[in-house]
């Protein structure tokens, strides 16, 4: 076991240089008596790269869009779109890959972003309100089949959609007030996306019968 | 599709401000490892989690969000996957990743490691079922050890799961924790999930031996040249306006005979404030163990948790939704994280059943960082070794130089092992 003289101290790994002040270490043959612990930097370098790279990308890809637009236009058009894509694609990538975020969670946080990247969308484009109208509506019944077609992969577990089926069914009916109250004309698809989420919600708290409501009940425990 | 009636249960009161404040980076996530004198199989390894998992319902959960309160639900899926150690310590657990359990099973060498989300249990409720895990293991490995002590778990394990918080709290408790800015030990932090760790493995006897010559515990012994370990390495032996605060956790099961396998425990602040050019050894330890012996007393304890539970069982708290209380909890939290400089926790000496001593070489626990504090130390002994953990998430060691030398001026033999991050080449990202 090496030794630092300074410190007084044996040391059990393979250091050369005492970890505590930096001294070089008095060596000793005798035996050594770790189990020690795995090389976690080389594997996180990597991943760290990796992101890096990604982010440039976008970055890089941004920059020649809002570039060419200004040479071919003399103005920024088109690639404020593109730039709201670009943000929408990384938060998407970064979002869904974030370690301590449920399923559930993952879709409820795309669903309010897909929202706000449509209002804005709507706009940096103008020609009406179709954010509020067609594109929201849209967005909400696009997660709600997306949550359906996870159930029923595991319909075992279906138990775990339910808090999320309430925030969508929450969103849906929401919007729908809001186009009633701002007095679109178009209001027949926020209309038919609500009626979706709560025909969803019903047939589970129809088939879920007692498990639903105790589900429900420990949610909403007080 | 099953639909059996699913188990459920309530966080107990410390347990509610860990999934609130929880994050990569500051996980709330510790290590307890027991190293054996053979390497580990990990097939047997897996095989011992699966029997012995169903007896723990602590460990058996999920964590679910309620709309006032997070719980726990019963967990029916396999037991998460064991497999070789490959990040640091104290790693943030993703439970969708983990089959929704809130600790893990690793192995590296001849070590096995539980780390646990500290939402499911303290330390001691951790070593229970390490322990349980361990013995199963042996009894798969060696087909005597079968033979002799069969399948049933030790009797030295307690699988109750009470909340004894609720059981031993006292209503209308006035508020114990104390809220003066202490010293923050700052430095050049490593990247977020980088985690330095220096063991220190002290000869039992030899610190049995000083503590019995400075007239003070173990415990007091420890907690006192920590502290001034701060003084020395990090204020560099100048006085300070704010106080040197570490946070002590006290074990509550001997004083309020409990056996729960949930949390229990107070935490206690030994305090030191320099406000004098000079200090040495004997003048901190006179001062912390007075600290210590002042707070460490069943009266003070029930204050400290009783304030707690009250506030939990205030109705106009309780009708909050969750998200309205976490950011209570969080700017509460916050707000305390400035008034202590570290946390030194010690689980006391390990004992395991006689029949698998020859098998078992030494326990360690590990902690993980939390916000305010960059350096914190675990302590546990088994046989004539007591190992102390010091984990930290800066990158200088001066703190950790002071304490091991106060130990060897002492006459006390230290070995020490690292896991690497200090070590230039390998460090510089």
């Amino acid at each position: 076991m090496n030794h630092c003289p300074k410190c007084k101290v044996y040391i059990r790994d393979e250091a050369v240089i005492c970890p505590l002040c930096g001294a070089p270490l008095a060596v000793d043959n005798t035996e050594q008596r770790m189990v020690g612990y795995p090389d976690v930097a080389y594997r996180l370098k990597f991943m760290r790269l990796l992101i890096k790279i990604a982010l440039f990308a976008s970055v890089v890809g941004q920059g020649i869009s809002m570039f060419l637009d200004y040479f071919i236009n003399g103005e920024f058009s088109w690639s404020l779109i593109t730039g709201v894509g670009l943000a929408f694609g990384c938060f998407t990538l970064v979002y869904s890959f974030e370690n301590n975020k449920s399923v559930q969670h993952k879709l409820v946080g795309q669903l309010i972003a897909a929202i706000l990247v449509i209002l804005l969308l709507n706009r940096i484009i103008g020609r009406g309100d179709w954010g509020l109208t067609i594109g929201i509506p849209s967005a909400i019944a696009a997660i709600q089949s997306g949550l359906l077609i996870l159930l029923f992969m595991k319909l075992s577990h279906w138990r775990i959609y339910v808090m999320a089926e309430v925030y969508i069914v929450v969103t849906a009916i929401l919007m729908f007030v809001i186009v009633l109250v701002t007095k679109h004309d178009f209001w027949l698809l926020s209309a038919l996306s609500a009626i979706y989420t709560v025909v969803v919600m019903a047939a589970m708290v129809v088939f879920g019968g007692r498990h639903a409501t105790n589900e429900l009940k420990r949610r909403f425990r007080v | 599709m099953k639909n059996r009636e699913i188990r459920w249960d309530k966080l107990d009161n410390t347990a509610n401000l860990f999934p609130v404040i929880a994050r990569e980076g500051m996980s709330n996530v510790y290590r307890v490892a027991i190293t054996l004198k053979e390497e580990i199989v990990p097939e047997l390894l897996q095989q011992a989690l699966e029997r012995v998992l169903p007896y723990f319902d602590v460990f058996n959960m999920k964590l679910k969000r309620g709309l006032f309160w997070y719980y726990l639900e019963s967990n029916e899926k396999p037991a998460p996957l064991v497999h070789e150690e490959y990040e640091y310590p104290c790693q943030y657990i993703n439970p969708y990743a983990n089959n929704d359990y809130q600790f893990r099973v690793t192995y590296y060498g001849r070590r096995i490691n539980l780390e646990v989300f500290h939402a499911l249990t303290d330390g001691n409720g951790a070593l229970l079922f390490l322990k349980e895990l361990s013995y199963c293991y042996l009894r798969l490995a060696h087909k005597e050890l079968q033979e002799v002590q069969g399948e049933s778990l030790s009797a030295n394990t307690s699988l109750d799961s009470r909340d004894s918080y609720l059981d031993n709290y006292k209503q209308k408790a006035k508020k114990g924790y104390k809220t003066e800015k202490a010293v923050i030990i700052k430095g050049e932090k490593f990247y977020k999930s980088q985690y330095g760790v220096i063991q220190a493995y002290i000869n039992l006897a030899d610190i049995k031996r000083v503590s019995k010559v400075y007239g003070v515990t173990i415990n007091q012994y420890l907690v006192s040249a920590y502290t001034y370990a701060i003084y020395k390495g990090y204020l560099d032996g100048k006085p300070s306006s704010h106080p040197i605060s570490t946070c002590v956790p006290v074990n509550l099961r001997p004083y309020f005979g409990s056996e729960t396998t949930k949390n229990f425990f107070a935490v206690v602040s030994a305090v030191f404030k320099p406000t004098e050019e000079h200090y040495e050894f004997e003048d901190v330890l006179r001062i912390i163990s007075g600290s210590l012996k002042e707070q460490i007393s069943k009266e003070h304890l029930e204050e400290l948790f009783s304030y707690n539970v009250s506030n939990q069982k205030n109705i106009m708290l309780r009708a909050f939704p969750l998200f309205l209380k976490n950011i209570g909890m969080k700017l509460v939290y916050n707000g305390s994280a400035r008034a202590n400089t570290s946390t030194l926790t010690n689980l006391g000496v390990i004992t395991v059943d006689e029949a698998y001593r020859d098998y078992i070489e030494s326990f360690y626990a590990l902690l993980s960082m939390s916000k305010g504090q960059n350096l914190k130390g675990a302590v546990c002994s088994y046989n004539d070794t007591l190992v102390f953990s010091l984990s930290a998430a800066v990158r200088e060691t001066d703190v950790q130089k002071e304490f091991i030398r106060r130990m060897t001026e002492d006459g006390i033999h230290v070995e020490i092992e690292t896991n690497g991050v200090y070590d230039e080449s390998l460090s510089k990202m």
